[in-house]
């Protein structure tokens, strides 16, 4: 398995490459993309823009920009945004705190009440806790995320006059309350329209799985019903589990903007969102290069976890 | 472990039962029973069919007449009529522009509509189908097409629809092309796994034991044991579609501004969140709803299609 | 000569104008919310004729007060590059730099800054500027030294080398600066130009920043480091949000700024900065609508105190000086199908004063109210306007295209007008909303258009307005009366006379129907809460200067 591996990070340079050429490209050949104008503004002459573009070295080739830019980055040099020059690498790290934590306790959160629902559920089927926390997950899956959100904002407003603070980030151990107040009721909310689906996926597999034949067998073999339940049926409804899981991941990375956006937080997705519509390449460029590294390697991970979860799938 | 024959003989017999136990009803008393015994399925139905038929009406109308089927027309602005609360010449309200909000609601089904019927159709169901062969067959299939959809998700889709609104301009097409391509892929992730694993059934293994071909296997039980999952998937995904399409007109990257959309109703109505509630309210429970119907849905099916609970069903 | 379209104006941040930040602009309206409008900001201050502030007892020394940033700025250099300068260089101006004078709108009085005797000459070419005592922030290299007539070259200079957007007084009028000793500044202009002390500022105070001679050309220390002799200097920041400033000790006005500092939270969404408000998070907030701030009074009645502001934006349409539109009696019919009451109902929820070619911010120079042209160039006559137009043989079979971006409310804006359009029986048709970039420079700069709706920015200097229409420009338009009209205001020195030369422009422009038709400026309303005492009201970006603000707690 190990070899296995092995053999697909080895894909990983090349994605990478190819990822990140497509994106170069697009953003210097599809019309509409040109930051000169937009830097220009209104006194966009041709004399102005041609400036710019020498300026941000837009004049030159594409080849020799990617390869300029590549080995930058790959020297850890990221670059500055067009606007303002600010250095990427630090913005990067500035922001990577909010938005990983939004992200983790958002999964974290699907996770936990997806899974313990959806078993719930499966093993108390038909009955009216069944029923109940069905509903309440689809319930959570069907209204959108963002209505939720600025329900979130509107409504303590309305009965409370409470807002949750803004400011920049503050880490949970600086400043605990702060830090729950920012980001904990956001996470509840998305975790809550994320467990709904892990819930059901886990119900619907749960299900199948313990009128399976083998379950049937361990029940035959005298075993009670709760380690019949773990031991033999959840471990089998763990590889579409993992497959959502690992989806979700990097869904939520396009996801996170619109929470950032509503919540005044300045974290990674905002700063993609923004920079993509101003078309600040270096940016971009680079945004999408983390993206698509971060998703093959969850890919992986995810892959190499049914071989664990399964013993019956292989790789050669 | 069973042997092969205890299988086998084990299959026959259920078909035998299947026989026994399933005479031949009249198939409106057959539905009727099932929705008897799910409610609320049976309400997710009516409410699919609903939207359904409305977006397809609302698609004609736009399409073929240019104009929406609405009491009033949801674009003609009316400054002295603006931001009134549900009344009877306005069973919804209406909203900054004077405009009727049950018209704007009604319009913004097709919006919705379209965009999950091209998902499901173009995106899902052809990425469902890659995601069964590519799960069963696995070896070289498996490994070019797993290959290809792992490139195109480590590809972020959200820069790639930026880049082409920028570029062409926002409108439903881009929307569509994007969310389309997703969902092929998407779908065809979550049928290898299953695939994947049912594949190594011993029921499986008995019958290539007694001599099935691959493709008998695939068609007689792999696609059964599938078949829920397909159709939860299908109602997902046309779910997951009107939320996307609902979250970018949201943020104003969507639709174009202007065209009936609930997202940008929501949008537009955030502001007078606070004042004048029902701006946000019915956008925000059409979504909703027609989001739960077909969710819920999804999940009856499941429960009624899914042979190994077929006779088990209350 | 096409004009910086970028909207700074008070509207609301819409979303996509916050993602989308026209390279900037977006994020400088924003700004101007941040630093406290409509609401006092702690900005400023300095002569406050006629001030009330007495009224609210002796000022309290101390404190930070907090206010909203609406967008983070990329960097803090008020040079640029591109259109960010106008970004950041609204903000830094306020803040970090200070200026030799400034001329708020509303009184049209120019206020003595750091220049504290002007002289003009004879011809109005050459304005002697002396000035008074200041110095720099304690910051290396420049270490608190005194500020110098060379330091105001320097700036000017390095200005006037900038990418113009939409501003070109400096590129145009001024001919050069002399600094012939430490404390006098003399301006050459190359013509007569009685606009100066407005127009040199690039209608509001971005240009007219003091910057240390020694940093003027270093990028890099004037991004991050903004070293100024400014009221206010920067404590800290997070990448360019959550600024925090604090009072510059050595301050040319002993004993002020009052707060000890001012710190901004980040809350680019409406909902969420109104809720900060609420929650005493931040102090002030501006950009409200009617119902926001009656929301706010019913809620808290006297705990806090409430005002509105006439914005100097305006929305307009603009046509191709080309046929049918080249033809006076279409436009005034065009105009006559012009509901004003109706777009600033829709738009702005019936807040707002409807524009002449002045808008009526300008307070001093625009016609007044009650003035019979104006009034006639506001009316509204559906029935009238199709006659004129039939009159006129108007081609109603003739599609016509109005196009618009899609930044703000822009697509609103051309909705209505669409709308109102076809009422009268024009062929419009409203293309998809433009992206900005492409409407600035495929249709806006170029002048590719029939007709094209949008909203300006707020211009300080009145003569921006009226300078639209004036050759060369995007519609295409030339006359010779319009031309000979702004000449005679722009070169009428004593101020009276020019006031009346610039109405008698105005209604030039108003009795052809000028090919760019204003409609109106709208009014947006401010809320803070009583223990901020001492702002100023009103009077457009002048209250950004308020160094007078303090905190009763």
């Amino acid at each position: 398995m190990w070899r296995y591996a092995l053999r697909r990070l080895s894909f990983l340079p090349l994605i990478i490459v190819v990822v990140s050429i497509i994106t170069f490209v697009l953003l210097r050949v599809l019309p509409g993309q040109d930051p000169a104008i937009l830097m220009a503004g209104q006194n966009a002459t041709p004399e102005n823009v041609e400036a710019i573009h020498a300026e941000l070295g837009l004049d030159r080739p594409i080849a020799v920009q990617y390869f300029n830019w590549m080995g930058d980055v790959l020297r850890g040099d990221l670059g500055t945004t067009y606007q303002g020059k600010q250095d990427i690498l630090s913005e990067v790290k500035r922001r990577f705190p909010a938005s990983a934590e939004l992200v983790v306790l958002s999964l974290a959160m699907s996770a936990v009440i997806g899974v313990s629902f959806g078993v719930l559920s499966a093993v108390k089927r038909n009955t009216p806790i069944d029923y109940a926390v069905r509903l309440f997950a689809v319930a959570g899956q069907s209204i959108p995320d963002f209505f939720l959100l600025v329900m979130l904002i509107v409504i303590p407003s309305v009965l409370w006059n409470y807002a949750a603070p803004g400011g920049g980030y503050v880490a949970f151990w600086d400043d605990p309350m702060r830090n729950i107040r920012m980001y904990g009721p956001p996470s509840i909310v998305l975790g809550i329209g994320g467990a709904a689906g892990i819930m059901r996926l886990q119900r619907t597999t749960m299900l199948e799985v313990m009128r399976s034949d083998y379950v049937r067998t361990a029940r035959a073999k005298g075993l009670s019903s709760p380690t019949v339940i773990l031991a033999h049926a959840f471990r089998n409804t763990l590889a579409p589990l993992v497959t959502i899981l690992g989806t979700s991941f990097t869904l939520v990375f396009a996801g996170s903007a619109v929470a950032e956006v509503i919540l005044s937080i300045d974290g990674l997705g905002v700063f993609f969102l923004q920079k993509a519509l101003q078309r600040d390449f270096p940016v971009v460029q680079f945004l999408v290069l983390y993206t698509a590294t971060v998703v093959v390697i969850a890919n992986l991970i995810v892959d190499l976890s049914y071989a664990w979860i399964d013993p019956r799938v292989q790789y050669r | 472990m069973t042997s092969h024959a205890q299988i086998a003989t084990g299959v026959t017999a259920q078909a035998a039962d299947d026989w026994r136990m399933a005479p031949e009803t009249p198939k409106l008393v057959h539905y009727g029973r099932l929705a008897r015994r799910n409610p609320v399925g049976f309400l997710a139905l009516l409410v699919v069919v609903l939207f359904v038929l409305l977006g397809g009406v609302q698609w004609v109308a736009h399409d073929a007449f240019g104009t929406a089927v609405a009491p009033y027309d949801p674009e003609k602005i009316s400054a002295s009529e603006q931001l009134e609360g549900p009344s009877r010449d306005h069973p919804f309200g209406t909203n900054v522009k004077g405009q009727d909000m049950l018209s704007r609601i009604l319009a913004g089904a097709r919006i919705s509509f379209l965009i999950g019927l091209m998902a499901v159709s173009l995106g899902f169901v052809p990425g469902a189908i890659l995601g069964i062969m590519s799960g069963y067959f696995q070896r070289w299939v498996d490994y070019v097409i797993q290959r290809t959809g792992e490139a195109w998700t480590a590809f972020p889709v959200l820069f790639l629809y930026l880049a082409l609104i920028t570029a062409f301009g926002q409108g439903l097409k881009i929307i569509a092309f994007v969310i389309i391509i997703s969902s092929v892929f998407g779908g065809s992730r979550v049928l290898r796994a299953v695939a994947l694993v049912t594949k190594h059934n011993d029921y499986i293994e008995a019958s290539r034991a007694l001599g099935a071909s691959e493709m008998r296997i695939l068609f007689r039980h792999i696609v059964p044991n599938v078949m829920p999952i397909i159709i939860v998937g299908i109602s997902t995904v046309f779910a997951t579609s009107v939320l996307v399409e609902s979250t970018l007109s949201f943020l104003g990257i969507g639709v174009q501004p202007g065209t009936p959309s609930w997202g940008i109703d929501l949008s537009a109505g955030q502001q007078f969140a606070s004042y004048y509630p029902h701006l946000v309210i019915f956008p925000g429970i059409a979504i909703s709803l027609v989001v739960l119907g077909f969710n819920l849905l999804g999940d009856t099916l499941r429960d009624i299609l899914d042979p190994r609970l077929r006779g088990s069903l209350q | 000569m096409a004009r910086v379209w970028n909207d700074i104006a008070r509207q609301r941040i819409t979303r996509r104008r916050l993602l989308q930040g026209a390279g900037g602009a977006a994020l400088g309206a924003a700004s101007i919310y941040a630093v406290g409008c409509g609401g006092g900001g702690g900005n400023g201050g300095d002569a406050t004729p006629g001030g009330s502030p007495a009224a609210e007892g002796t000022p309290k020394l101390g404190g930070i007060l907090h206010s909203r940033q609406a967008a983070g700025y990329p960097s803090f250099n008020p040079f640029g590059p591109g259109i960010s300068a106008l970004v950041q260089g609204l903000f830094v101006g306020f803040t970090f730099y200070d200026h030799l004078w400034y001329v708020p709108t509303d009184t049209g009085e120019t206020i003595p800054f750091l220049g504290q005797e002007f002289e003009v000459s004879e011809d109005g070419t050459q304005i002697t500027v002396t000035m008074g005592d200041a110095v720099f922030h304690d910051i290396p290299p420049v270490n608190g030294r005194a500020v110098l007539a060379s330091d105001v070259k320097a700036s000017y200079e390095r200005f006037k080398e900038q990418v113009p957007f939409g501003f070109s007084w400096l590129q145009q009028i001024l001919d050069r600066i002399e600094a012939p000793d430490d404390h006098t500044v003399v301006f050459h202009q190359n013509r007569t130009w009685a606009w100066f002390f407005t127009s040199s500022n690039a209608g509001s105070p971005w240009s007219s920043s003091i910057v240390p001679e020694e940093i003027v050309g270093d990028d890099e220390t004037l991004s991050t480091t903004p070293i100024g002799s400014g009221r206010w200097t920067l404590a800290g920041h997070d990448g360019g949000t959550n600024v925090r400033l604090r009072k510059f000790a050595n301050w040319r006005e002993q004993g002020r700024p009052y707060l000890d500092g001012v710190d901004f939270v980040y809350l680019p969404e409406d909902t969420l900065a109104i809720a900060n408000f609420k929650a005493k998070e931040i102090d002030s907030i501006g950009g409200l609508n009617r119902i926001e701030r009656q929301d706010l009074e019913d809620e808290f009645g006297d705990q806090i105190e409430t005002s509105s502001d006439l914005n100097r934006d305006y929305r307009c349409l603009m046509l191709k000086h080309e046929p049918p539109f080249d033809d006076p009696e279409v436009r005034r019919g065009i105009n006559l199908a012009l509901n004003r009451d109706e777009l600033r109902q829709v738009l702005n929820l019936g807040d707002g004063e409807f524009c002449g070619p002045l808008p009526p911010a300008h307070v001093k120079y625009a016609l007044p109210e009650d003035d019979p042209d104006l009034q006639e160039y506001f009316r509204f006559d559906l029935q009238e306007a199709k006659e004129v137009l039939e009159a006129a043989g108007f081609p109603f079979d003739q599609e016509f295209t109005l196009k618009y971006s899609n930044f703000g409310d822009a697509p609103d804006l051309a909705d209505v007008i669409g709308a109102q359009l076809r009422a009268v029986g024009m062929n419009v048709n409203l293309p998809g909303a433009e992206d900005l970039t492409a409407w600035l420079s495929n249709t806006l700069g170029p002048g590719n258009f029939q007709m094209t709706s949008f909203t300006h920015l707020p211009y300080e200097d009145p003569s921006l307005p009226l300078n639209f229409y004036i050759e060369p420009n995007q519609m295409g338009y030339a006359d010779a009366e319009v031309q000979a009209a702004f000449d005679a205001a722009a070169e009428t020195l004593e101020e009276e006379a020019r006031i009346e030369a610039t109405r008698e422009a105005q209604r030039v422009l108003i009795r052809k129907t000028a090919p760019m038709i204003n409609l109106f400026s709208a009014i947006s309303h401010g809320a803070r809460w009583d223990y901020l005492k001492g702002t100023i009201e009103g009077r457009g970006s002048f209250g950004l200067f308020n160094s007078g603000a303090w905190l009763d707690k």
